[in-house]
């Protein structure tokens, strides 16, 4: 579905779409083009992942990006790097405070552990990433820790993860500027047994520029 | 796998494995013919070995050397200097690959390449019981646990 206004981004938009609540997406965007995602109401977790268009087997790492900026928060100016060492995409700007990169992405399989047997037919969204990624020849070998856009998971003294309220809000953003061919692939979070959607999924916007 | 033994209590799930770049960067030469050879590059090689590939070297796991993250999101290296012999026993839930690549911790601190011998023994032991301390841990490890059976099963 096509929206009429264009977010403010300089440059010509190439691709103005929204992302239904639990749907996924997937998208090549070049070196140089920005790619900007929009929280339309607010508290929607986005699950990502980078995959190098000329060789999938480059793909987004959420430890190597750690390691890089020794710091588990992605923030404005984080470069988001590949398992092989390389810049994938910058974080241009962002309206959050910080996003998500440990929390991984809830799946059928996860789901049984943390909520009982009675949740697995439930959408999830490694399904997500499988329905996109199968239309590329990738399959679940290919599914590494993603990123959680919009996602508060703070780590306490003793270590333990928390998956708490998010601290977004309704229109915030956050906008990559690539910096190799790639293809995003995104899963707006279906999960409705823990707060990381506010318990509602909802739908989220995304804008791509060119250079 | 569980973890049913650890003397240790530094080790990192976050930072994953030293590659080339981060190898010349910090040594000046990340080349696995080299003699700074980085952790991707030999996990790589133990996963060749069993027909796999480049996209099976997924995030892993150091052993040894910790990172405590501070409220601010700052991994802050804990890399010793640690007393010899310390060890770390698991107990293997299904069939597994296990590769490890002694390396240092891509975050680790010291100027020169520093690296000493780790040794890694294995044995035969009995299926878990269902009444395992680990397994009834939580209910989700009890979940888990039947996950596995089921796999199993199949």
């Amino acid at each position: 579905m096509k929206v009429s206004n264009s977010a403010s981004l300089p440059g010509n938009i190439v691709l103005d779409e929204i992302i239904h609540a639990r749907a996924c997406w997937d998208h090549v965007v070049h070196a140089g083009e920005r790619l900007r995602i929009i929280d339309l109401e607010g508290n929607q977790a986005v699950d990502f992942l980078l995959y190098g268009l000329h060789d999938d087997t480059e793909r987004y790492s959420a430890q190597d990006t750690i390691a890089a900026q020794k710091n588990i928060f992605l923030r404005t100016g984080t470069m988001l790097m590949s398992n092989e060492g390389n810049p994938m995409a910058q974080i241009s700007a962002t309206s959050v405070a910080y996003h998500d990169t440990i929390g991984g992405a809830c799946s059928c399989e996860s789901n049984t552990l943390r909520y009982g047997h009675h949740t697995k037919a439930q959408h999830a969204c490694v399904e997500n990433f499988l329905s996109s990624n199968a239309r590329h020849g990738r399959g679940k070998r290919d599914l590494v820790s993603n990123i959680n856009w919009f996602m508060n998971v703070p780590v306490e003294p003793d270590g333990t993860l928390g998956i708490v309220d998010g601290i977004s809000g309704p229109g915030l953003y956050v906008e990559l500027e690539m910096r190799m061919d790639v293809i995003a692939v995104v899963s707006n979070c279906p999960q409705i047994n823990n707060p990381c959607n506010g318990f509602n999924p909802t739908p989220v916007r995304v804008v791509i520029a060119a250079a | 796998m569980s973890i049913i033994e650890d003397e240790a209590q530094t080790h990192d799930t976050f930072c994953g494995p030293s590659n080339e770049r981060t190898n010349t960067r910090t040594y000046g030469d990340g080349a696995n013919w080299g003699r700074f050879p980085n952790a991707r590059d030999r996990l790589l090689l133990g996963a060749a070995k069993f027909g796999l590939g480049r996209k099976d070297v997924h995030p892993c796991v150091n052993w040894f050397k910790g990172v405590r993250v501070e409220g601010d999101g700052t991994t802050m290296w804990q890399g010793g200097p640690f007393a010899p012999l310390r060890s770390v026993v698991f107990r293997a839930e299904m069939n597994v690959i296990v590769i490890l690549a002694n390396c240092p911790h891509v975050l680790d601190e010291r100027s020169e390449y520093t690296v000493t011998p780790a040794r890694v023994c294995a044995w035969r032991g009995p299926i878990t019981p269902a009444d395992d301390a680990i397994r009834n841990a939580t209910l989700e490890s009890s979940r888990a646990f039947l996950n596995v059976e089921e796999y199993f099963r199949r």
